[in-house]
């Protein structure tokens, strides 16, 4: 079932629709969110509350998208509400910079030689809103077209988050890189 | 078809050609300037690598899964309770209005006129006399002769002095008893 009519069913009431929905889309949304929240329990009360809100205004989607871009949207927007409401200034560039090059994790990393548990750091080291395009840019593979109509900014925003966060990985597995070489 | 592109536009692009999201424009125009540019070829394997390594890289908790199904399950059913109750009140709350404006309603028709008088239209229409008395009557007089004569007042007096009496059973028999008394000015049945 693909996911319009399966939206359909939804908005008519068919609870066994929406659970169906909730498996196709649940981990990937939880992995979205996460990639801009920390708390992984705060993480599951918005996935619930997304999914609630499918329930609620699946009759009001009008195909003017991808369902995936709908969902993700609603998901980002309520990532966002409530790093508003509990970390007020979760969205300074300020806080954002602290973020990105010394995050607690970098002693740890030294000790990591694996490519991948590298990449995964870096990664957690990436502020959270170029860490968000940078998971639907290469998990979802979403156009940058689609990634501006969930973050709801301009394309050209997506495009250069997107460059920064390429630039941000570089600088930290390079500076890991070195870091594993002098010792 | 897409403006000519600069190599700042290719490489903000990159990571959607990567990806395979680019529209047939911005592909063949990223596609043709990878084939001069070293640089933009060595970024986009370093964006292919870094793509593969996000795409393997497990999900840093596990995600809710059953839980959350049941969870959102739960959160459905409270909601339908709660919608139901409130559609539950809301019935009742139109319930008791509708018997509010019935009751009212019925309280307006059964309920006598000021100071417990009937009014004077209706069914009383052919038992009411319209009598005024003599300037020099006192209270006691007219109270002695209406408690005789079984006679209440229902209306007045008017301006001009006259009192409409509700007169039981017999009002030209009443009448006559009344053209009778000192006290009376005049009697008038009013049929």
């Amino acid at each position: 079932m693909d996911d319009v009519l399966m939206l359909e069913r939804i908005a008519s009431g068919d609870e066994q629709a929406l659970g169906m929905f909730y498996q196709r889309y649940e981990s990937r949304l939880f992995r979205f969110i996460c990639s801009k929240i920390a708390d992984h329990f705060e993480a599951a009360d918005i996935v619930n509350e997304v999914f609630l809100e499918v329930w609620q205004k699946a009759e009001q989607f009008q195909q003017r998208s991808k369902v995936s871009t709908w969902l993700f949207s609603i998901a980002y927007f309520k990532t966002v509400d409530r790093l508003r409401k509990t970390v007020p200034d979760a969205l300074s560039e300020e806080t954002l910079d602290k973020l990105e090059d010394e995050a607690p994790g970098s002693l740890a990393c030294l000790i990591q030689a694996e490519q991948a548990d590298q990449v995964r750091h870096c990664v957690s080291t990436l502020k959270p809103d170029h860490r968000a395009v940078m998971e639907l840019t290469f998990f979802e593979e979403m156009s940058y077209r689609d990634i501006a109509a969930i973050v709801q900014c301009p394309e050209n925003t997506v495009k250069t988050r997107m460059f920064h966060a390429k630039q941000a990985m570089k600088k930290c597995l390079q500076r890991l890189l070195n870091r594993e070489s002098g010792s | 078809m897409n403006d000519k592109l600069t190599r700042e536009d290719i490489e903000l692009l990159m990571p959607f050609y990567v990806n395979g999201t680019l529209s047939d424009g911005e592909q063949q125009q990223v596609e043709a300037a990878l084939e001069t540019d070293q640089a933009l070829q060595d970024d986009k394997d370093f964006l292919q690598r870094l793509q593969a390594e996000v795409k393997s890289m497990p999900d840093a908790a596990n995600s809710p899964g059953e839980f959350g199904l049941k969870r959102l399950q739960n959160s459905l059913t409270v909601q339908k309770k709660v919608r139901n109750s409130t559609q539950k009140w809301r019935l009742a709350a139109i319930a008791a209005s509708f018997l509010l404006v019935v009751q009212t309603t019925t309280m307006v028709m059964l309920t006598p006129g000021p100071d417990g008088y009937r009014q004077a239209g209706g069914e009383q229409t052919g038992q009411l006399l319209l009598v005024t008395f003599q300037p020099d009557a006192t209270e006691a007089q007219i109270r002695e002769l209406l408690l005789n004569q079984q006679l209440s007042i229902v209306e007045g007096p008017s301006a001009l002095g006259i009192y409409t009496l509700s007169a039981g059973s017999d009002p030209v028999a009443v009448s006559s008893r009344l053209e009778q008394s000192d006290i009376i000015d005049s009697v008038q049945l009013n049929q």
